[in-house]
């Protein structure tokens, strides 16, 4: 796009859109870019205290939508020894992604299409998502409970008992004091949804009656097809 | 040692002295009818208070300081925190030591320099600091070996030996000393006088060197010869002159002979003008290295008359000045050290030996004889006040060298001292005749010294540095980063050429990879062992049983050791250093074989027959994925 055409488009926009279509716009637009940005933060902590793993030397487990990182090596080291084994790989890393990224296309996707359809569509991949979340976090605490009670019967230390690690908040495990919390990239999603919903409330009839019975003046309404191009 | 036999008796006595005044005194507190010796008392109290709290650290907090202590003729360095006065390590040197450092990689480079250097066993006595910009940098510790005249240099990333060298010509590698500023050059001064040019046996033939070492790869780079001999070592700051003190002018071979003379003397060696002779080819070579003969160089030695046999060598922070401590006068002998004139001689008590400052402007002399610590102020010695004696404290006993954290430098800290006692005498719960060093902590913040603490070590600590924990902070390392040697973790094997067998071997808590291997009887088995783990302070080692062999490993090392397989028959091996709770599980099995006998490689734990044994015990993994 070059120069003239950038400035003739933003002019189209300012004259031509209504404001709270525009920000309608920008709130679905904002939600993508963060759902996208999510990707490279992680989702949920954990973290592990004990005597000898204090303050820096903590073990942490960071799980991003993709990978899980951190002290996984020392982590299955000290498994051992209660017969516990983590998975390094998780299913949820399979469709997580993909999951982030189809919302945040189909957020913008849903720009595409007028007013009502707008908001439906959006309402729709907003509550899609949080139930994929769901879905996933609801895999998560299974794993975990799995991880806590399918152990080696054979494992050397007595005395640790079936457990299952804390999806938030604090547990005592073993001589570990085991803490967990959401990571930034869960609450970018977080706002994202936020985002989207409020996206989809500008875009319902109610508050573009409100909007209509505010302006004196009211720009043409203009196509579809015209909006696609500007905002491409 | 004359000295000690002669004068060891002092200290002691005095001290009896005390408490049998303590005894007299102790029924008058109890009738508490002598307020004076209540409010002493109450005094004394607060002082132990008040000691007690400086040199409390508490359990998990960190030191200021770390003191290295040389180790005499336990060929070490031993490592202090200061002011706790915890011994935190010891870094062995000359001497191997099982589980300590380098001694455990029979097959590293540093084991093998070592062994091709002399004995096993070694007499440390001068840790010297590396600087920059006056500065201890942290990151270099060099230390003479007396007995078998060699240097070693220390990475203080890591706490361990770095390089040895033999010092080709000279005997008795005593003082040791950086060459300031620059610090190219680490000096040694040959105390032991020997006709190195033709090996004779003639005494009229002695001669002594002061060596010159590249400070890093210690190669002795130049050498220079004189009459007589060179006992304690101190560099100038300005990279003219270092200095070195010398006792035996008169070239004797007897301790009488020794003494003969009134005055001995400094030497200042003239730095830039050896260097030029050198590039002049106005040299011998000796055994490969250029000597410069003092006789025929005008000016490269400068002889500056001091009272007999003098000892200690120390040039004040500010560079102005080199001291000559008396040992045998009861002076010090200040001299200018950029005019080597002799400014003046101020008496400062019996048995002179070393000195050593604060920063602003005193000088504390340790006393022998005296048994004390002696601070004074070197402008007014100077000049002639009759107030030049700012304090005296006790010690105990018969005080060697002392050194003020940073004295070294340009830039001393003056908060602490530590006072390097030759006899402790009681001082520590009784351990049979052959008793503890002792040192002692000494406050130097105050106008007042005051003696803080008293803590034992293992034979025997000469000279002592102390460098600020911050200095090091940044740069001491805690794990390895892998090397280009280290076996990878699936990559174990063992390799047979011949009777040559090399294994390569992994561990990590609580397992060794491989957990059994098989050699015949007279094999010559090499064991490549890394430790895979990355936390920090998790060393395992691998002791043979029965073969000799303790290898010791820091997570990420990687350390070699060879041994000759011994009869058949089955010899377990096992982790040595305590890493787990299965350490006592974390062992294998050498399995010896016949000469002939089929040999295996299984890197699995067991054999496929011990497998087939086992099968009713098989693993259950997981079925979560």
């Amino acid at each position: 796009m070059n120069e003239s055409s950038k400035s003739n488009s933003k002019k189209s926009f300012g004259m031509f859109l209504k404001r709270e279509k525009m920000i309608s716009f920008a709130l679905t637009f904002f939600a993508a870019a963060l759902l996208l940005v999510s990707l490279k933060f992680p989702l949920w902590h954990l973290r592990m205290e004990a005597p000898q793993y204090r303050d820096e030397e903590a073990l942490k487990v960071a799980v991003f939508p993709n990978a899980m990182r951190g002290d996984l090596k020392e982590l299955a080291v000290l498994n051992q020894y209660i017969g516990v084994h983590v998975p390094s790989k998780l299913p949820q890393f399979k469709w997580l992604p993909g999951a982030l990224i189809a919302a945040a296309a189909l957020g913008i996707g849903a720009c595409l299409l007028g007013g009502k359809a707008r908001r439906r569509a959006l309402v729709v991949v907003a509550v899609a998502l949080t139930l994929a979340l769901v879905f996933a976090a609801a895999q998560a605490r299974m794993q975990m409970r799995h991880i806590g009670h399918h152990r080696d019967r054979k494992a050397a230390m007595l005395g640790v008992h079936d457990f299952t690690p804390p999806f938030l908040g604090t547990t005592r495990i073993a001589q570990f004091e085991v803490s967990s919390r959401f990571g930034l990239g869960a609450w970018l999603i977080g706002g994202a949804l936020a985002l989207q919903l409020t996206a989809a409330g500008l875009a319902s009839p109610k508050s573009r009656k409100v909007a209509v019975a505010k302006r004196i003046e009211i720009a043409p309404r203009e196509s579809a097809g015209h909006l696609a191009t500007t905002a491409t | 040692m004359k000295l000690n036999s002669l004068f060891a008796g002092a200290g002691s006595a005095a001290f009896s002295k005390n408490a049998a005044a303590l005894a007299l005194i102790a029924p008058l507190v109890f009738a508490g009818c002598n307020s004076d010796t209540t409010a002493r008392r109450e005094k004394a109290g607060a002082n132990s208070a008040l000691a007690a709290q400086q040199v409390y650290v508490a359990p998990g907090k960190l030191d200021e300081y770390y003191a290295f202590l040389s180790g005499g003729q336990s060929g070490s360095i031993f490592v202090y925190g200061i002011p706790s006065c915890r011994l935190i390590k010891e870094i062995p040197i000359f001497e191997p030591r099982a589980a300590l450092g380098y001694a455990n990689n029979p097959g590293s480079e540093t084991y093998k320099r070592l062994a091709a250097t002399g004995p096993f066993w070694g007499d440390t006595h001068h840790p010297v600091a590396s600087q920059t910009d006056g500065r201890y940098d942290g990151h270099w510790l060099w230390i003479n070996d007396k007995a078998n005249d060699r240097v070693a240099k220390i990475d203080l990333r890591t706490f361990e030996v770095a390089e040895i060298k033999l010092v080709p010509n000279i005997q008795g590698a005593h003082g040791l000393a950086a060459y300031l500023p620059s610090g190219k050059y680490i000096f040694v001064n040959g105390e032991l006088e020997t006709d190195f040019a033709s090996d004779s046996a003639d005494a009229g033939k002695y001669r002594s060197l002061i060596a010159f070492l590249d400070a890093q790869t210690l190669e002795t780079k130049f050498e220079i010869s004189f009459a007589g001999n060179a006992d304690i070592a101190s560099s100038g700051k300005d990279g003219r002159y270092v200095f070195a003190t010398m006792y035996n002018t008169e070239s004797a071979v007897s301790s009488e002979g020794m003494i003969e003379r009134d005055r001995d003397a400094i030497g200042a060696i003239d730095v830039p003008l050896a260097e030029k002779m050198l590039a002049e080819g106005n040299f011998t070579k000796i055994k490969g290295v250029p000597v410069l003969d003092s006789d025929k160089i005008p000016g490269l030695i400068t002889r500056i008359p001091v009272p007999k046999n003098p000892h200690g060598c120390n040039v004040t922070p500010d560079g102005k000045y080199v001291l000559a401590s008396g040992k045998l006068s009861p002076t010090v002998s200040i001299i200018d050290a950029h005019t080597l004139k002799l400014l003046a001689e101020p008496e400062v008590g019996l048995g002179p030996l070393h000195t050593t400052f604060d920063g602003r402007g005193n000088a504390y002399t340790s006393l022998f004889v005296d048994s004390q610590i002696v601070k004074w102020n070197i402008e007014k010695a100077i000049k002639g006040d009759a107030d030049y004696i700012v304090d005296r404290v006790d010690v105990h006993y018969n005080v060697g060298h002392t050194k003020a954290a940073g004295s070294d430098t340009s830039y001393p800290s003056g908060d602490w001292l530590i006072s390097l006692n030759k006899l402790s005498k009681g001082m520590y719960l009784p351990v049979g005749p052959a008793m503890p060093e002792s040192q002692e902590l000494i406050d130097i913040s105050g106008e007042k010294m005051r003696v803080v603490a008293a803590f034992p070590s293992l034979p025997e600590p000469h000279d002592a540095v102390m460098i600020h924990r911050k200095v090091l902070e940044n740069y001491v390392v805690q794990t390895y980063e892998e090397q280009p040697v280290a076996v990878k973790s699936g990559e174990e094997r063992i390799v047979r050429n011949g009777n040559k067998v090399d294994v390569y071997m992994t561990c990590i808590r609580s397992k060794f990879v491989p957990e059994q291997f098989e050699v015949h009887e007279g094999d010559e088995v090499k064991v490549h062992l890394t430790n895979i783990e990355t936390v920090r302070d998790m060393t395992h080692g691998l002791a043979i049983s029965r073969m000799g062999i303790n290898v010791a490993v820091d997570p990420g090392q990687t350390a070699e050791a060879g041994f000759v397989a011994g009869n058949p028959g089955t010899y377990w091996y096992y982790c040595t250093w305590f890493c787990s709770a299965l350490h006592l599980e974390m062992r294998g099995r050498l399995l010896v074989k016949p000469r002939g006998a089929e040999l295996f490689d299984h890197l699995g734990p067991i054999s496929n027959e011990e497998k087939a044994i086992n099968a009713a015990g098989e693993k259950g993994s997981s079925s979560y994925e």
